[in-house]
């Protein structure tokens, strides 16, 4: 069975996506036996400087076609250098040997950041296939493809959504995020109802899931946020935009410091604070979201 | 490095001292062999462990053990609730460092060790799922919507008719989770479900139909 293909989405930055790939993927590998690959589709880098060390990293995109960079660069020069046996690196995080064995990353590049300008050219509604085409011969040998995507929605981003089976939207309860929750949905909603042409042969894509972070038990006060959200999301899930089983997967990531000391220690939470708060919400959260894209869609 | 680079290092490391081992002599090669052999002890009883020498399932009920699933679900209570399914009987020991280490040594010694796992991992899957919402909580969560929506003077009416009952007005703060404290009283519970109301009501109200 192909992998399921899942990106993680919201054009606001800091919601915890990078946190939710990086934590749910090495739970997925370390706890469950899954093979996860994880693509890194934000210039800044961050889930590849999360489970590589800095000068991992440096050597391995110091040429970027040993980076996502390259699928994009390829189709812009019409060349075909990207490998992925190259590009890949396998089993991260490492101290000199694997943590995690089944746990694989493609990493990203600064360079990212030039695509949306060297793409301008030949922008068309085939320039959002570009990852999906990559990616397509590696389905088989992964459970699941978690894409970390850049906080736009701009043609990378978009390149996600068409590649995805799912989108998963990781989310902050406060208003800045409602607000911004329901003009993310309909643009991806009708990103996906101008690609239906090219989706014929798949299963519509739609946001399947929501992951709450940085939660807090402080008088209500977040949960009053949350219910506003579930309140937004009725409404919308009757207007058929959203998956008919898309819910906020449980629990709610609750914010914990060690999760954000875990990105200076290029850890997954689960090697750094395996006892933290932060490792047991992901513990129980990766059990989840595996019985909602393995069972219940 | 990779573990094949590393096997490929010790394949060439053996040839050379197969090689010259009729030659090899002297104190600072003799320490660092000494060193060299209890670090290949150690590392071939790593090995072995995680290869499953100790019987199958052992190596992933000793993660599962150490788990943060394992830290917030399997107190002296939930041991005692697995060791009952598979061998019949709760744990003798009655702290919860004891007691696990006394069911590790029971599965390794009965190599039950994936039917173990096997009974964790649905323990934990059980665990790790949320009570559900209460069946009427997306009602509750519209009614909300809609007396945020309502003029003052209609609002009024509501609480005045409509919706009397305390028990009622309680349910539908607790449905919603708002803030309001066990033994709020009446007046308590109108002011914050006008708060909340009018509050969901222009944060939402372009979705609502």
């Amino acid at each position: 069975m192909p992998g399921r293909v899942i990106a993680f989405v919201n054009f606001k930055g800091g919601v915890g996506k990078t946190a939710n790939v990086v934590n749910i993927g090495a739970c997925l590998a370390k706890y469950h036996g899954k093979k996860v690959l994880i693509v890194d589709l934000d210039a800044q880098s961050n889930s590849s400087l999360w489970l590589m060390q800095p000068e991992d990293w440096r050597r391995q995109t110091e040429n970027p076609a040993r980076s996502v960079y390259q699928i994009f660069h390829d189709k812009i020069r019409g060349t075909k250098l990207f490998d992925f046996e190259r590009a890949i690196v396998r089993a991260v995080p490492r101290r000199e040997f694997p943590l995690i064995a089944s746990l694989d990353l493609l990493p990203a590049v600064i360079e990212l950041i030039r695509i949306e300008q060297e793409i301008q050219p030949i922008r068309s509604l085939s320039s959002y296939q570009i990852l999906y085409h990559a990616l397509k011969p590696q389905l088989q040998a992964y459970d699941y493809i978690f894409l970390d995507c850049p906080p736009n929605l701009y043609t990378i981003t978009r390149n996600a959504l068409f590649a995805a089976d799912f989108v998963v939207v990781p989310y902050i309860p406060d208003f800045l995020s409602l607000s911004g929750f329901e003009i993310l949905v309909d643009q991806i909603y009708d990103f996906y109802r101008r690609m239906g042409g090219f989706l014929t042969a798949r299963q519509k894509p739609q946001i399947a899931a929501f992951i709450i972070n940085h939660f807090a038990v402080h008088a209500n006060v977040f949960e009053a946020g949350v219910n506003e959200f579930e309140i937004a999301l009725n409404q919308i899930q009757k207007s058929g935009k959203v998956h008919p089983q898309a819910t906020c997967l449980k629990p709610f990531i609750r914010f914990n410091v060690h999760v954000a000391e875990s990105t200076s220690e290029h850890l997954p939470i689960f090697l750094h604070k395996p006892n933290s708060i932060g490792a047991q919400d992901y513990a129980d959260l990766t059990q989840n979201f595996i019985h909602h894209f393995e069972v219940t869609l | 490095m990779s573990y094949k680079e590393l096997a490929q290092h010790l394949q060439s490391l053996g040839s050379k001292v197969v090689n010259h081992h009729e030659k090899l002599e002297g104190i600072p090669l003799a320490k660092a062999a000494e060193s060299l052999e209890k670090a290949i002890f150690r590392f071939e009883k790593r090995l072995d462990d995680f290869l499953g020498g100790r019987g199958p399932g052992i190596r992933d009920l000793e993660e599962l053990l150490k788990s943060p699933q394992a830290k917030a679900h399997l107190p002296l209570a939930g041991l005692n609730i697995i060791s009952q399914k598979i061998f019949g009987e709760v744990l003798k020991a009655d702290k919860p460092a004891a007691a696990k280490k006394e069911f590790f040594e029971r599965v390794k010694k009965e190599q039950v060790g994936e039917k173990a796992v096997a009974v964790i991992k649905e323990f934990f899957f059980k665990a790790a799922q949320m009570p559900p919402p209460p069946e009427d909580k997306v009602s509750m969560q519209n009614e909300l919507l809609r007396l945020g929506g309502l003029p003052d003077e209609e609002l009024q009416y509501e609480f005045s008719h409509r919706l009397k009952s305390v028990a009622f007005l309680k349910k539908l703060a607790n449905a919603n989770s708002l803030p309001v404290s066990r033994n709020a009283k009446r007046s308590e519970l109108v002011e914050k479900i006008t708060h909340y109301a009018r509050r969901a009501y222009d944060n939402i109200a372009h979705r609502a139909p």
